[in-house]
């Protein structure tokens, strides 16, 4: 298993966008686990899914944009941060660092690739409800 | 272990379906169950443990009540009429929930079962609040991972069923907690209280066991005997009434001594005391009142040097530290700081947290490569607050002043300039070849540093 945590959560919230009713929540969290980059990725991989749920989104979303830090980057994550539950990305983010640790250690463990797809399957599943006992 | 493993896999190809023998079967089925009662956070468990869950020898974490229905009803009755299986069930099917959401599920579970089973849904319900705990200390480096199965065998001992046997033993097993200033000490203590015998009905959910914390650092030296041991009214000037001491509020539960090493002597007594009886007896009291939480200290000081000057009594040094429990430096688990920040990060607005762990990224990539992060984790926070502000982070780096190789009571000004004189001859002497090439580098004379060596 030669995928990074940044790879495999990069396909979780990848897979969970793609049917996501609240994009802004897994876009969200995508940043704030993997960084700006990654998530304007996922903004140019799913555009048109999550264009159909955030109205104004082709407004702030300038052709080329790399970076984050700049005013149009400011002004999306504003956006995003309207169309989000503050509490669900916070139980969503909980949940993907939980899993993202999970992965780190079975990885040093060698574990078998079935137990891989078990993680992922279970975070793409998951309803992010908070908490774990 | 491996032999558990490879035993279950081999006849549990056939899941519920029952073709194997029912021999077979019952043995598979034992396995997943001990399985199930070990420590989460070993290794070899851990792995046991997904092999029997592939196996679909016990359904996974969050499964319907229904495949846990299944599974109990597979067990053979012999087992199903044991603790440990029942045990095993609450704990499985709570695994993943909330607290609350995992009471309502073993309440459910709680139907299936022939007999009392409060005492095991208790245990069960403590050892997932732990879990909990355990898993809010973010890491993936091997000292923390270590780390979290040592305080997890601290908490139960080495296998849940046989807890509840060795509860009075537990009890009286103190822990110590050692480590730097901000490395998390304060989160092993809160789990390890967490693991404080509670109560559990099956109408009214988890009552958790009595837990309180001292931090013995910011009392002043005429408090602490009070906040400990307790007071009654009149004891002293402004004992306006009677006032328990935490050591008995917590008894039969657990108490946190936070800064141990600040604890004045007089009261070391008096603690030592109270932990060898079970007792203590309270600022103007005639009588000793019972007193006996487990008892859960921390400090980053070094306490056998503590013990070497005098200032910490060596006999309460040996009872505190039955289980030593030694928290790793951020600095020897630089692999766990995107985690970390992450974690952090949820306390501030979801839409800045993109443009603070992009910041955070750059720093790591520039001032803050080799940074050894003398504050640990707190220092982290500190960084991420400035850079959050977007202010350069002011790097307060002690590379000059701490040093691995100088012993910790030197960086800390602990010692007497005595015990620094006679550490400093000794460490001059192993250097050199001769005793007469160490008075040289000293600038004594041969007869001198024989003296100094012997004190």
């Amino acid at each position: 298993m030669s995928e990074t945590w940044h790879q495999f959560g990069t396909r979780v919230l990848s897979t969970r966008l793609a049917h996501s009713a609240t994009p802004a929540v897994e876009l969200l969290v995508a940043g704030a686990i993997l960084g700006p980059a990654p998530m304007l990725d996922l903004i140019r991989i799913h555009h048109d899914h999550i264009d159909d749920r955030l109205d104004t989104l082709d407004d702030v979303l300038v052709p080329g944009l790399a970076r984050i830090t700049d005013d149009s980057g400011a002004l999306l994550l504003r956006l995003l941060g309207r169309h989000a539950d503050s509490a669900r990305v916070d139980a969503l983010q909980a949940q993907l660092t939980a899993g993202l640790q999970e992965f780190s250690i079975l990885q040093a463990e060698e574990a078998e690739p079935e137990v891989f797809t078990a993680l992922f399957e279970a975070l793409v599943t998951s309803d992010g409800e908070a908490g774990h006992g | 272990m491996a032999l558990v493993v490879n035993d279950v896999a081999r006849g549990a190809g056939t899941g519920y379906d029952h073709t194997v023998s029912r021999a077979r079967l019952a043995t598979a089925l034992e396995a997943s169950l001990a399985l199930r009662l070990q420590n989460p956070f070993q290794r070899t468990v851990r792995q046991a443990m997904r092999a029997v869950v592939a196996a679909r020898l016990m359904p996974p974490p969050r499964a319907e009540m229904a495949a846990w229905s299944t599974w109990w009803r597979g067990l053979p009755r012999v087992l199903r009429s044991d603790r440990a299986a029942a045990l095993a069930l609450f704990v499985g099917v709570g695994e993943g929930y909330p607290l609350e959401g995992g009471q309502r599920r073993m309440q459910a579970a709680a139907e299936w079962i022939a007999g009392p089973c409060d005492a095991a849904a208790e245990l069960a319900s403590r050892s997932l609040r732990v879990r909990d705990r355990l898993e809010r200390i973010v890491g993936i480096s091997p000292a923390i991972r270590s780390l979290r199965a040592a305080a997890w065998a601290a908490a139960f001992g080495d296998r849940l069923d046989r807890t509840l046997a060795l509860g009075s033993m537990l009890q009286s097993t103190p822990v110590l907690i050692l480590g730097e200033t901000g490395s998390g000490k304060e989160l092993i203590a809160q789990a390890l209280c967490a693991a404080a015998p509670g109560a559990w009905s099956n109408r009214g959910g988890y009552a958790a066991g009595h837990a309180d914390a001292v931090n013995l650092a910011s009392l002043p030296d005429d408090l602490i005997f009070s906040a400990l041991f307790g007071h009654r009214r009149g004891a002293y000037t402004g004992a306006g009434g009677d006032r328990a001491g935490v050591l008995e509020q917590c008894d039969g539960g657990a108490v946190f001594l936070d800064e141990v090493a600040d604890l004045p002597l007089k009261a070391q007594v008096a603690l030592l005391r109270s932990l060898q009886e079970g007792r203590v007896r309270p600022l103007g009291a005639d009588v000793d009142v019972a007193a006996a939480p487990r008892v859960i200290s921390a400090t980053h000081r070094d306490l056998t040097a503590a013990v070497a000057r005098g200032t910490f009594r060596i006999d309460l040094y040996y009872r505190l530290s039955s289980v030593v429990l030694q928290v790793p430096p951020l600095r020897e688990r630089t692999e766990d700081l995107p985690l970390l920040a992450e974690t952090i990060l949820r306390a501030v607005e979801p839409e800045l947290r993109p443009v603070i762990l992009e910041r955070f990224q750059g720093f790591l990539a520039g001032p803050g490569a080799d940074y050894r992060w003398p504050g640990n984790v707190r220092e982290l926070a500190a960084v991420l607050r400035t850079l959050a502000l977007g202010l350069e982070p002011r790097l307060l780096d002690l590379a000059d002043t701490r040093r691995p190789d100088l012993p910790l009571a030197i960086q800390d000004g602990d010692w007497t300039l005595d015990e620094v004189k006679r550490w400093y001859v000794r460490q001059v002497a192993e250097l050199h070849p001769t005793r007469a090439a160490a008075a040289r580098q000293l600038d004594i004379d041969r007869g001198t540093l024989r003296t100094l060596l012997k004190t």
